[in-house]
């Protein structure tokens, strides 16, 4: 498994860039060139025959990791890539700590999500929580409030989580999932609900989400993005991993998760609509996501599996999308309240269209990757039968909110010319803004497009997930 | 059985009382003796690492703990008994809930011990709803975290799993003491009701 170099570059250059200290430029581009050359071996790991890398293999297993999050940590990997990019103009001084904490959560959050080993989970997960605590302090003042709610809230979800790993080890006698065997009906109802309580936590379900906007609105912008468009879907897809290997499967705790999911997606959505400042918005949006991210989970049949990984996926790319848009907005006018803009599709069109496509696909409009995934869930949710074809049907409702901010904020934000509010001046945007929104534009459409390849692949995780791998 | 969950259910809500009314350097003192009473808990169960790292570990985190309410001297919280008493009915429902459905899987001989963690889990709970100050609501997450690092002694070869979880409990109470010494520098306050600049 090549991809243990992939985990290991932006650890080292994490170290490196630390070592630059005030020399911030110079730990800039380290971690541009850093994450650029993990991004590019991942890459390359697709292409690797698996008897070149045996020896890698064995001391990846023995590390406690699996090929079978491959796909979703390819995604972190790329995605922590671009936040890196757009980091370069975006944070002019980056200080000490701001390169060396975003490498290592993007790391972390990669090995968290291939990890199938009790221990070294809890590490992944524990260093990736404290770092991100530390980076949101980063612009200070209001965010030491921001801060503290998200470490208290986080380290309460922590002890659940540490809680529930220990259980399953006393239970299965062993650290690595994939040896799991069954356990009481009893231990396993316990087990899962200190894991989604834990996890929950760190993914923002109601009602442990009051950390989400406070965090994701006063974090840098780069790294907001990485939070909410990608360790937040990362940790879903843990729960997914780490629930389904419990035996027998707990029904009643799928219940009360796709019941959770539905009253998530309420209270995201609504909280959204009312939404002035672009960063909270988008937070509310995210806690709208995580809901339906969940709903899939406790729907928990192979076809909601498949929906819901495909929908962790698009997750990472469609919210990284709108968020890097809106950090676009903020760089380029140094505004993020929706009432100080207006008229920005002749300014930023390519802003504009990103933001377009990445809240279409948010909302589930074909033919964009959204809808693919989100029709898949609702499918599954459909053909589960009892309770939830009535909680699709809630879910879908409750969704109409969302979109309907979308299309406010969009019009606001980039149609609307109000004579009243004098118009933002808006500055150059670096390339390193300007190509992630491009590439993550395009990959929207295309997964939308020609989603075959990637529900394929998607669907032998699921299996295998299902299998207890 | 009804009353071995009576008996403890009385008396972490007994606990809890004391823990949140007492200041918090006194309720520091009491997680360290707690700390110290869990080493030697371990040790009695043939885990002499364990009961090592518990040891010097557990006096890590009381000693940041305290060093904050050192650098932090501001008028106590106000004690409110609302919360604490529609809590405490809370918990001891669920704590009736759990000991009820769950006994039949407490290991053979550690029914006592089960209890036991089922009371720290309410203290913990009970401190989690009911308090504001960050330095209380640190120690109920503490409280919470030691339910874990216990039930790492139930099983066999476990030193390594002991330390990992040790350790991270330190990070994790002098990541929470940093940022309540930043608070503080920006609000005057470590009470999380006096941070409010972004609510609203």
């Amino acid at each position: 498994m090549y991809v243990v170099y992939t985990l290991a570059i932006p650890l080292i250059t994490s170290a490196i860039c630390a070592l630059f200290g005030r020399k911030t430029r110079i730990a800039a581009y380290a971690a541009v060139i850093g994450m650029t050359l993990s991004a590019v071996l991942f890459t390359a790991n697709f292409f690797v025959p698996t008897s070149a890398t045996a020896g890698l293999d064995s001391f990846a297993t023995t590390a406690g990791l699996s090929t079978v999050g491959l796909i979703v940590a390819y995604v972190v990997i790329v995605i922590g890539t671009f936040v890196t990019w757009f980091s370069l103009p975006y944070i002019r001084n980056a200080g000490r700590i701001y390169y060396p904490l975003l490498l290592i959560i993007i790391s972390t959050t990669a090995g968290a999500v291939l990890s199938t080993n009790v221990a070294t989970l809890y590490i992944f997960l524990e260093i990736g929580t404290l770092s991100t605590a530390i980076l949101v302090t980063y612009r200070k003042g209001r965010a030491f409030e921001a801060a503290t709610k998200f470490i208290v809230l986080n380290s309460i979800g922590s002890s659940f989580t540490l809680i529930a790993l220990i259980l399953m080890f006393l239970n299965y006698g062993t650290l690595n999932i994939g040896s799991f065997g069954t356990a009481s009906s009893n231990a396993v109802l316990l087990m899962s609900l200190f894991l989604f309580i834990g996890l929950g936590t760190k993914i923002g379900v109601v009602p442990m989400h009051s950390w989400v906007p406070d965090a994701y609105g006063e974090a840098p912008t780069p790294v907001s993005t990485f939070l909410a468009g990608t360790v937040k879907a990362a940790t879903a897809f843990i729960l997914i991993r780490f629930l389904f290997a419990l035996h027998p499967a707990a029904d009643v705790v799928l219940l009360f998760i796709a019941v959770t999911a539905v009253l998530t997606v309420g209270v995201g959505a609504l909280m959204a609509y009312t939404q002035k400042d672009l960063k909270r918005f988008l937070a509310y949006s995210s806690i709208e996501q995580a809901g339906i991210i969940l709903f899939a989970i406790g729907i928990g049949s192979s076809a909601a599996l498949t929906g819901g990984i495909f929908q962790i996926i698009n997750n990472m790319v469609m919210k990284s999308l709108v968020f890097l848009c809106v950090g676009a907005i903020i760089a380029a006018t140094r505004q993020r309240n929706v009432d100080g803009l207006g008229g920005l599709v002749t300014k930023m069109p390519i802003v504009a269209g990103g933001f377009l496509i990445g809240a279409l696909a948010l909302s589930g409009i074909p033919p964009l990757n959204g809808f693919i995934s989100e029709y898949l869930i609702l499918q599954a949710g459909f053909e589960k039968g009892g309770l939830y074809p009535a909680l699709s049907v809630a879910l879908l409702v409750l969704t109409f909110p969302m979109f309907a901010g979308y299309i406010r904020v969009f019009q606001r934000v980039f149609l609307t010319v109000d004579q009243k509010i004098k118009a933002p001046t808006v500055s150059y945007l670096s390339i390193y803004i300007i190509i992630p929104i491009i590439i993550l534009s395009v990959l929207c459409v295309l997964m939308g497009v020609f989603p075959t390849a990637i529900v394929d692949q998607i669907n032998k995780v699921s299996l295998a997930v299902l299998g207890g791998q | 059985m009804m009353e071995t969950v009576l008996a403890f259910g009385i008396l972490w809500v007994i606990c809890a009382i004391l823990i949140v009314s007492l200041s918090d350097k006194w309720s520091t003192l009491a997680l360290l003796a707690l700390n110290l009473l869990i080493a030697a808990f371990l040790l009695t169960e043939n885990d002499p690492i364990g009961a090592l790292v518990k040891a010097a570990l557990g006096i890590a985190s009381p000693i940041i703990i305290l060093l904050v309410i050192a650098r932090t001297k501001q008028p106590r919280p106000r004690f409110g008994t609302l919360p604490l008493i529609s809590a405490a009915l809370l918990a001891l429902a669920l704590s009736y809930l759990v000991a009820f459905s769950m006994q039949s899987e407490f290991p053979a001989g550690r029914i006592t011990e089960s209890y036991a963690l089922i009371m720290l889990f309410g203290i913990a709970f009970l401190i989690l709803v009911s308090q504001t100050s960050i330095v209380k609501l640190l120690l109920g997450i503490l409280v919470l975290e030691n339910i874990g690092t216990l039930l790492i002694a139930w099983g066999e070869n476990t030193a390594l799993l002991s330390v990992v979880a040790e350790v991270f409990v330190v990070l994790i109470t002098l990541t929470i003491a940093l940022i309540a010494l930043m608070d503080f520098a920006e609000y005057g306050s470590i009470d999380g009701s006096k941070l409010t600049n972004l609510r609203g």
